[in-house]
């Protein structure tokens, strides 16, 4: 009888596991669209019928909008701006200064969300209680006012821009760290001012990873939705529901499965394009060496 | 142009004294060569210089002024890297007119003088290409010419040579010569290559462990090397080196070893004084001993046997076993002497080196 | 002494710019101290000025360590709850990991290219997308409600970033070692489990406290597939008391809070080198 190959050992639990919390969901999802699934979990097919729907939904156009300033200013102001900004500024001064910051920057990522989220919601309290309101009274002596009324949306940017920004920060701070120093001396002894040195030497040779970035967290930023539901869970008056949460009420508090596994669909639309993007444009082939021990498996 | 004037620098990285307290000067115009092996601060000096590094104490001038505090942008440098830190991204036309860009210059003012430089370097033809896409004698030109394109009064140099091939750094030696010969600019060249150091320099700075053995020109650093470091790391095949005793016998002065004895020149003599002790080394160039077949008479001679022979081309390198030290000898004329044969060897004594054993410094200091 | 010719703003202009640098970092960095700065404060004091300085120290808000808050269940049955999936899902993962880690360095297969590259997708795939069809799932497995359930699929999700940490721990063993081990007789399994396990301990360190981490924070799937008050970590408890208390009692939310996130802390503290270099290819958000 032939023995069992080792490999088949290793590899077992993870194939196993992936596979029914990973590989079966995906495929579920997709059967569960074309059903019409409530609460209670019977299985009646209704074709399209909830891209339809989807359609037709009024909520769809307000949760589009939402997602996309959501995704757009997040990114662009935290996840690539501010990480950016970071990234810079603490390989610029000195390593000690600099590790500190990006290490207080680590900080929210690690965080459970409940606590990150119950910070930011004191922050923007109503009340003068809140750090905003303070701030503002101390410094422009304005009233306090109800941000999580007048300006959810800007809550909730930047309380998951606070999240964002360190992966990106921790990928360009290496990024520029392994730039080859001689560039960098060659710059300053040219006469290059930091902004321009930052610009004309350190920004394209980081292109990689801010592309890199810019695709990765795009993806992550759509399919999040941890964060608003702590801290507005799409409130008030859907002023930030957006697509992942909007999927997740479907589903959790509507009991509208079938619906819900359709909007997610696009979610996962969206996440397979992705990765067939990155493995095309992110040399993955570099990353993946053959091993070189040829020991028969 | 301007001068250059170190003194007492000192460059520590937490323990590692990279370097430990040197001072030299830099005439204007005039190209000094660092020398030494790996490791020994020569990058870190120029670094220094370049203002990259700050002192850990000491002071550097340019002309008369102290320029400890001046940022490496307002030293008005010129830096080639032995990298060449050329920006990979930029054209070689934009790596050249960098410096002048990062000044806030316009193209049509620099154009001129971008044209000009590279057809003094032989690189008008590459101005659109990436580095990647140009030899490596290409690249170290465009290094060169981002170097000089924006005036400097001064010109510093790592190791600009040791990324080419044998022939390119051959041509390029005499090349870069050429260059500050005609621009006649202040010049500090880095390398631990002796050849260049020596060819090229008006004068070499010899470095070891952070500090500066020996300062003076080409001719100064080979023919009279100040300590048993210059003295061999400086020639190829190097010195040869015989501990021995200074002792007079029938009124002549001879520095004595087991296996042989040196006659000590009448020039050398009032130098024997700075001794401590009579124990020293003896030190004497490959192309300083001569080579007989048979044994001579009034000649002083040292007799030894034929160990192997190193042909060279135009010269041969006799090594000769003389007691247990094996000497290595030069010589142009081909003699016909079997390895394992008798031979004899003749020291020049006008040429001899000798140094104290204990402080390794020579006695013409 | 003379000086190199240079106006004021030459000779002060490295200053300055890191001067502004420093500057601006402070000021976006802010916000994060402060907020940290409060939620410990706030836990120690009955009231505060100007919200963030204490006016009197008190150990009243963390009373719900002995005294169950009513309605909600006791804080140690939580918090052991809290532990049980963390450390199940820390030993699910590592163990999982340390096989699959291996299989993708040191085996040669058909499918290891495409198995590598599946890891790498899920790696970025957002498997939030995929509650709908994993609450079937565990429902249709009775794990539905259950902290096995939520265990499983933790564990599970986790596994492909797992494995590409300790991969990478792998790779770095020089391959002579393994070859070593072959010479002298033991088997692929035996060279693993005698010669290579030891030298990726530190591997196992990283993707085991990450793990731990991320099992102990878990918020989303305790939500959705937990119902009942018994199965509750810490935070759905936290969650459900910011839901009542939100603008009643700043004290107790923050003492709670600090409560949960004692193990971050502690970890923060001691590993915060270690933090900006592994969590580069294995976070998420
Ligand atoms: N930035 C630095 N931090 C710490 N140590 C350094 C640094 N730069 C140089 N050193 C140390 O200082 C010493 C001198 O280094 P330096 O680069 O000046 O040598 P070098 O003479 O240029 O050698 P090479 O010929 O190898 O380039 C070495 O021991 C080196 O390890
Ligand atoms: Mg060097």
């Amino acid at each position: 009888m032939k023995k069992r190959s080792p490999l088949f050992f290793f590899l077992l639990p993870s194939v196993v596991s992936v596979s029914i919390f990973f590989a079966l969901p995906v495929i579920l999802t997709g059967v569960l669209s074309f059903t019409g699934m409530d609460y209670s979990f019977k299985w009646n097919f209704v074709g399209i019928q909830n891209y339809i729907d989807m359609i037709g939904d009024f909520m769809i156009s307000t949760v589009v909008k939402n997602t996309f300033v959501y995704v757009f200013f997040t990114l662009l102001l935290f996840n690539l701006g501010t990480a950016l900004l970071l990234a810079l500024f603490t390989t610029t001064v000195s390593d000690r200064a600099g590790g500190f910051f990006r290490t207080i920057w680590m900080l929210p990522r690690l965080t459970p969300s409940v606590v990150y989220g119950l910070m930011w919601i004191w922050a923007f309290d109503p009340t003068d209680y809140g750090l905003v309101n303070i701030a503002r009274k101390l410094l422009f002596g304005l009233p306090p006012q109800n941000w999580l009324q007048s300006d959810p949306m800007l809550i909730i940017v930047v309380a998951n821009g606070f999240v964002g920004a360190s992966f990106g920060m921790i990928l360009f701070t290496s990024a520029i760290k392994s730039i080859p120093r001689d560039y960098l001396y060659a710059a300053r002894v040219d006469g290059g001012s930091w902004f321009f040195t930052v610009r004309k030497v350190i920004l394209p040779m980081i292109k990689w990873q801010i592309l890199f970035v810019t695709a990765y967290q795009t993806l992550s930023l759509l399919t999040s939705f941890e964060y608003i539901y702590i801290i507005t869970d799409g409130g008030p008056a859907f002023a930030t529901e957006v697509w992942a949460l909007y999927t997740y009420h479907s589903a959790f508090q509507d009991f509208r499965f079938g619906y819900g596994a359709a909007l997610s669909m696009v979610l996962v639309g969206i996440g397979i394009v992705s990765a067939l993007f990155y493995l095309k444009f992110f040399r993955f082939k570099e990353m993946i060496k053959e091993p070189r021990i040829e020991v028969d498996s | 142009m301007v001068s250059i004037r170190v003194e007492n620098l000192k460059k520590y990285f937490r323990k590692v004294k990279a370097v430990d307290d040197i001072s030299f000067e830099v005439k204007n115009g005039e190209f000094m060569a660092l020398l030494g092996p790996s490791g020994c601060g020569k990058t870190t000096t120029l670094l220094t210089l370049a203002g990259i590094y700050k002192p850990t104490s000491g002071k550097i001038f340019f002309g008369d002024y102290l320029v400890n505090d001046v940022q490496p942008r307002d030293r008005n440098i010129g830096m080639v890297f032995q990298s060449y830190a050329l920006y990979p991204h930029m054209s070689v036309y934009d790596n050249i007119s960098f410096p002048l860009k990062a000044k806030g210059s316009k193209k049509r003012e620099f154009h001129d003088r971008v044209v000009n430089i590279v057809e003094k370097l032989g690189i008008g033809h590459l101005l659109d290409r990436k580095p990647s896409e140009i030899s490596g004698g290409q690249q170290q030109r465009v290094a060169l010419a981002r170097a000089l394109i924006k005036e400097p009064q001064i010109f510093l140099l790592d190791e600009p040579l040791s990324n080419l091939d044998a022939r390119l750094r051959v041509m390029m030696r005499a090349e870069i010569k050429k260059l500050q010969n005609d621009l006649r600019i202040t010049t500090v060249y880095v390398t631990h290559d002796q050849v260049e150091a020596l060819t090229m320099a008006d004068r070499i700075a010899v470095f070891s462990n952070g500090k500066i053995m020996q300062i003076g020109d080409p001719e100064e650093i080979y023919n009279r090397p100040q300590n048993i470091f210059v003295a061999q790391f400086i020639g190829n095949p190097p010195m040869n080196f015989v501990e021995a005793e200074i002792k007079e016998v029938e009124g002549i002065t001879f520095a004595v070893s087991k296996n042989l004895k040196i006659r000590i020149d009448d020039t050398l003599k009032p130098y024997l004084k700075n001794l401590n002790s009579p124990n020293v080394i003896v030190g004497i160039r490959p192309e300083d001993i001569k080579i007989y077949k048979n044994k001579e008479l009034n000649r002083d001679l040292t007799e030894g046997i034929l160990y192997v022979i190193e042909p060279l081309g135009r010269d041969e390198i006799y090594n000769v076993k003389v007691g247990e030290s094996l000497l290595k000898v030069i010589t142009e004329e081909k003699l016909k002497i079997g390895v394992g044969e008798r031979v004899y060897c003749e020291f020049d004594a006008k040429k001899v080196h000798i140094f104290d054993r204990e402080s390794e410094i020579s006695i013409r200091r | 002494m003379n000086e190199y010719k240079l106006t004021f703003w030459q000779m002060k202009k490295e200053k300055i710019t890191k001067a502004i640098i420093i500057t601006i970092l402070i000021v976006i960095t802010l916000p994060i101290i402060l907020t940290y700065t409060w939620l410990v404060l706030a836990s120690f004091s009955t009231d505060m000025k100007y919200g963030i300085i204490p006016v009197k120290l008190t150990l009243h808000n963390w009373r719900f360590l002995w005294k169950s808050i009513e309605g909600y269940p006791p804080i140690w049955q939580v918090f052991f709850n809290t532990l049980i999936l963390a450390l199940s899902v820390m030993g699910l993962e590592v163990f999982a990991t340390i096989l699959g880690g291996y299989a993708l360095s040191r085996f040669k297969f058909r499918m290891r290219e495409t198995l590598l590259k599946i890891v790498l997708v899920i790696h970025a795939f957002p498997s939030i997308s995929l509650l709908v069809a994993i609450y079937y799932i565990l429902k249709i497995t009775g794990l539905i409600d259950t902290l096995t359930g939520v265990i499983l699929l933790k564990a599970s999700l986790e596994i492909p970033w797992g494995i590409w940490i300790m991969k990478g721990f792998y790779d770095q063993i020089p391959w002579e070692v393994e070859f070593a081990g072959l010479v002298d007789g033991y088997s692929r399994v035996q060279v693993w489990r005698k010669v290579i396990l030891p030298l990726v301990k530190p591997g196992i360190a990283v993707a085991g406290i990450f793990s731990f981490l991320s099992g102990w924070s878990e918020f989303v799937f305790i939500n959705t597939f937990i119902l009942s008050q018994n199965t509750w970590t810490l935070s759905t408890y936290v969650k459900a008391i910011i839901g009542d208390f939100r603008f009643v009692d700043y004290g107790l939310l923050t003492s709670i809070s600090l409560f949960y996130i004692i193990p971050t802390i502690i970890f923060f503290i001691f590993a915060n080198k270690y933090l900006l270099r592994v969590n580069i290819t294995g976070t998420k958000g």
